[in-house]
This record gives structure tokens, C-alpha cells and sequence, in this order.
């Protein structure tokens, strides 16, 4: 699936972003050191060109931080019509709302799937 | 005048038209390197709609205890999802929705007779998930190659404003196409989607009025009949537990024969579009026929309403329209329960004692049985 992709994308490109602006920094940082120690205006020009530079990888990497990827986890309910009893599982497959399964572990009635739904899991 | 002064004004010029066009093929490159990770996103989601289908298609195969060509079962799958509709001429409206019914009535049963073909041990149900796994495979198909078309025209014309126009609705395609690839994981496993809500709604008051089945001789569509604080009670939805939306439209002409003079309110249950900001699982009553879709359907039911003079209303549960495809999550199924009430309410409100009430649960049935 696309989420898969995504994923792949995302496992690819963080740590080349990250170790891009870790480098960038450190050159930020030597340029506007050397600006203090020479006070020479160009080391100040590249020190901020750098640091545009950074702003940029920084963006990248809040993007692909943002970048959720969604999983879903099924439940389902069975209940019992005779005495109330009431459990949520997780689903399993072929399992369809009314459809019934297993019996009640409290008077032995036939259990009905009463609801199925999904919950959402980000990662 | 000094000749440097101008020829220092032609390359700051020069300069300025020469950053002016690269920051305009930067722009470009940007916009096409967006799209073009959109059209990979597009492309896995289709491919994998595709293998979904070609699995399910093969575990059927194989129920036959024939040797199961996973190739062969490929291109047959993806002749199917090439396959188009195309809808009836518009220019002479009269018998139009006829036409239109007729059309996606063929569609539907040639794709659901090639799979049983393919698949002669499946049962009802299992052949209506497969026929669905191959719409949403046709579904994400079209939208790929949709975008595709466009941006290779763009990119050869090197058109900045279709980039630019292409690149701004890809966010939207993209939830759509998501929703697309949760609808196809809801149909391997056959859970109920949004869209599943009117069936669902039923479903709960049909159990908890304790309904009988009745049989109204329609395909693919079931019918209860029950009691409700002295008022007869009749409920219709798709034929579940597989992937069919029904034949309501049927279904209501026949309820309307055989109870007709005793029939006091219709009312459909369905799921309906919010807007932005609306909240998902409100609840909201209206006047009129709820049925999405292409309007064949809705169309002939309002036929059969205004002939009967039948009051029509509805009780809607609001969703966006990828919840609608999605596998229904916990908030909308608390949701159904409410409608259900509110569905008690109107039956009480609106219809006399000794009257009959329709009730209809619209929409697809996917996981929801009879």
C-alpha cells in the first residue's frame, strides 16, 4: 500500500536530513566564530547563507515528522441477547455483525456479533 | 555619460532575467518532483488494490482444486479494471434514467458473472467483495492514470500553470485514494465501512424489536417486519454480509403494493457528506429520499412516493467522504445507535397507531448480516 511508500520515504530521507543539517550547523557555527575572530564582513555573509540553508533542512525534516502513517486495528463486540454479557475483541476474520459465535460464558446462549468497528493507530 | 554606468545596468539586468528564469525552472522542478512522488503513491495504491484482488481471486480459484495461474488471474483482473462505463446520451433527457439504470444494472452483473465464471464455488457474497476489490481497482486506476495524463501534458508544454493548478488538488486526490486503500483492507476483511451505516442502523432495530424476516421476492435486498408501540414496522437493506448496496428502489415499489393503503411514513437511513467544521457522527433529520449514487435509485423511489403520496424523510449520519469509504470507526458506530432513537422517535411523532412505517437502511452492507 501508499502507507508502506510513505514509510519507506520516510525511513530513507530523516537521517539524510538530519546528518545535512548537524553539517550545516557546524559550518554556521566555524563561519560566524571566524566573523568574531577576523571581522570580515563575507565570513558573516556565508554564516547567514548557511544558516538559510539549515531553515530549509529544518522544514524537510518537520515535514517528514509530520508525515503519520495510519494503521487500523479492528474490534468487534459480542454480547449475549439473554443475559447482557457484553465483550470487545478483536476481529477476526469472516466475522460479520449478527453473525453468531461461540456462547456466552455466563449462561451458555448463543453469542451474536453485535458490532464491528476499527480504531485508528498513527506511527 | 560613462559607457561603464550602462553596461553595468545591462548585466545587473542580465542577471536579474537570468535569476527570474532559474528560480521559474526551480519552481517547476519542485512542483514536478511533488507530483511525480504523488503519481508513485497513486501507482503503489493501485497496484496493490490490484493484488489484493488477484489474492482473493486465487483463494477461490483454489477452493475449486484447480492449479491456480496467478498470471493468468493478474491480466484477467486488470483487463477488468480497464473496463469503462459508458452512460447514455443526455441530449433527449426523456427515459434518460431508465437508460442509465439499465447500463449499470449490465455493468454490474457481466463483472459479477465473469468472476462467478472464474470462481464457480464462491458464494454470493464472496463474488460481490471481488466484484467491489475490482471497482476500487478500476477507481484507482482511472485517478492515476488521470493525473498521469495531466502531468506529462503539463510537463511537455512545460506549462507552469498546470503544475501549479495539478500540484494544489493532489492533497485532496491523495485522501480520496486513501480512503480508496482503507476501503480495499475493509473489503478483504469485510468489515463495515461509513457507508455502511444505514444497514447498520437497521440492523440494531430489526434486533432490538425482535423482527421476523419477510420475503418480498427482490434480489440482493432483505426485508423485516416488526412491532413498535402498536405501529407496524417494515425494514428493508441490502442483502448482507458481502458488498452490495441492493435493490431498494425495487423493494420499496413492492412494500408500497402490498401494504400501500396502510403506509403512513418512509423513512431513509443513510450516511450523509459533512461539511468542513461539521462534527464527525452528528445526527440530522430531513424531508426527502436519502440515497446517493448516480440518482437512479433516489429517482425511482421519489416516483413511487409522489404516485402514493407517501411522506419521505430521512435521518442522516454525517461523515466526510473518505469516512464514508473507510472501515467505520468507533465514534460513527455510537453514532448508528443514536440514529437509531432518533428512528424510534420519528415512528412515534409521525406515524399513528395501527399505521405502517418504512423503514430503509441505505447504503452498502459490507459486514453487516441479515
Amino acid at each position: 500500500m501508499s502507507f508502506e511508500k510513505l514509510a519507506e520515504l520516510k525511513a530513507r530521507w530523516l537521517p539524510v536530513y538530519v546528518v545535512l543539517l548537524i553539517v550545516v550547523i557546524v559550518i554556521a557555527l566555524h563561519l560566524a566564530l571566524m566573523y568574531f575572530m577576523t571581522n570580515e564582513s563575507s565570513y558573516a555573509n556565508l554564516a547567514l547563507l548557511t544558516l538559510f540553508a539549515a531553515y530549509f533542512l529544518l522544514t524537510g525534516i518537520d515535514r517528514l515528522r509530520k508525515m503519520k502513517i495510519t494503521r487500523m486495528r479492528f474490534m468487534e463486540v459480542v454480547s449475549c441477547e439473554n443475559c447482557g454479557f457484553s465483550e470487545e475483541r478483536n476481529h477476526e476474520a469472516g466475522d460479520y455483525v449478527l453473525k453468531t459465535k461461540g456462547s456466552c460464558p455466563k449462561c451458555g446462549t448463543p453469542l451474536i456479533v453485535s458490532a464491528i468497528y476499527s480504531i485508528k493507530e498513527q506511527r | 555619460m560613462n559607457g561603464g554606468g550602462i553596461l553595468d545596468l545591462f548585466t545587473f539586468m542580465a542577471i536579474l532575467a537570468f535569476f527570474s528564469y532559474i528560480s521559474r525552472e526551480l519552481e517547476i522542478r519542485r512542483l514536478a518532483n511533488e507530483i511525480e512522488l504523488y503519481l508513485t503513491l497513486f501507482k503503489a495504491a493501485r497496484d496493490s488494490a490490484v493484488v489484493a484482488a488477484v489474492r482473493r481471486f486465487g483463494e477461490l480459484v483454489a477452493k475449486t482444486g484447480e492449479r491456480v495461474n496467478i498470471s493468468d488471474l493478474e491480466n484477467k483482473v486488470k483487463t477488468l479494471t480497464e473496463t469503462v462505463e459508458i452512460l447514455p446520451v443526455s441530449m433527449d433527457s426523456f427515459g434518460l434514467v431508465r437508460k442509465v439504470k439499465h447500463v449499470l444494472r449490465s455493468e454490474d452483473s457481466s463483472i459479477k458473472t465473469e468472476i462467478k465464471r472464474l470462481t464457480p464455488l464462491a458464494d454470493k457474497g464472496e463474488i460481490e467483495v471481488i466484484a467491489d476489490l475490482v471497482n476500487v481497482a478500476r477507481g484507482l486506476n482511472f485517478i492515476y492514470k488521470y493525473i498521469n495524463h495531466n502531468y506529462t501534458l503539463a510537463k511537455r508544454f512545460k506549462s507552469y500553470w498546470l503544475l501549479l493548478q495539478l500540484n494544489a488538488l493532489l492533497p485532496f486526490v491523495a485522501e480520496e485514494v486513501r480512503a480508496y486503500e482503507s476501503a480495499v483492507e475493509a473489503l478483504v476483511k469485510q468489515v463495515p465501512i461509513g457507508d455502511s451505516a444505514g444497514p447498520l442502523v437497521l440492523t440494531a432495530l430489526a434486533k432490538e424489536l425482535k423482527a421476523k424476516s419477510v420475503s418480498l421476492g427482490v434480489p440482493d435486498t432483505y426485508a423485516y417486519l416488526a412491532e413498535y408501540n402498536g405501529r407496524s414496522v417494515i425494514m428493508i437493506k441490502a442483502e448482507g454480509p458481502g458488498s452490495s448496496v441492493g435493490r431498494l428502489d425495487e423493494a420499496v415499489r413492492r412494500v408500497v403494493t402490498l401494504w400501500g393503503g396502510s403506509l403512513a411514513l418512509v423513512i431513509t437511513i443513510d450516511a450523509m457528506v459533512k461539511l468542513e467544521g461539521e462534527v464527525t457522527g452528528e445526527i440530522t433529520e430531513g424531508y426527502g429520499v436519502a440515497i446517493g449514487g448516480v440518482g437512479v435509485e433516489r429517482f425511482s423511489i421519489e416516483e413511487v412516493l409522489t404516485e402514493y403520496g407517501l411522506k419521505p424523510y430521512a435521518v442522516l449520519v454525517k461523515m466526510s467522504a473518505e469516512e464514508a469509504l473507510l472501515p467505520i470507526s468507533k465514534e460513527l458506530y455510537s453514532a448508528c445507535l443514536l440514529a437509531k432513537e432518533r428512528v424510534k422517535d420519528a415512528i412515534v411523532k409521525f406515524v399513528q397507531p395501527g399505521a405502517v412505517a418504512l423503514i430503509i437502511g441505505v447504503g452498502n452492507t459490507l459486514g453487516v448480516g441479515n
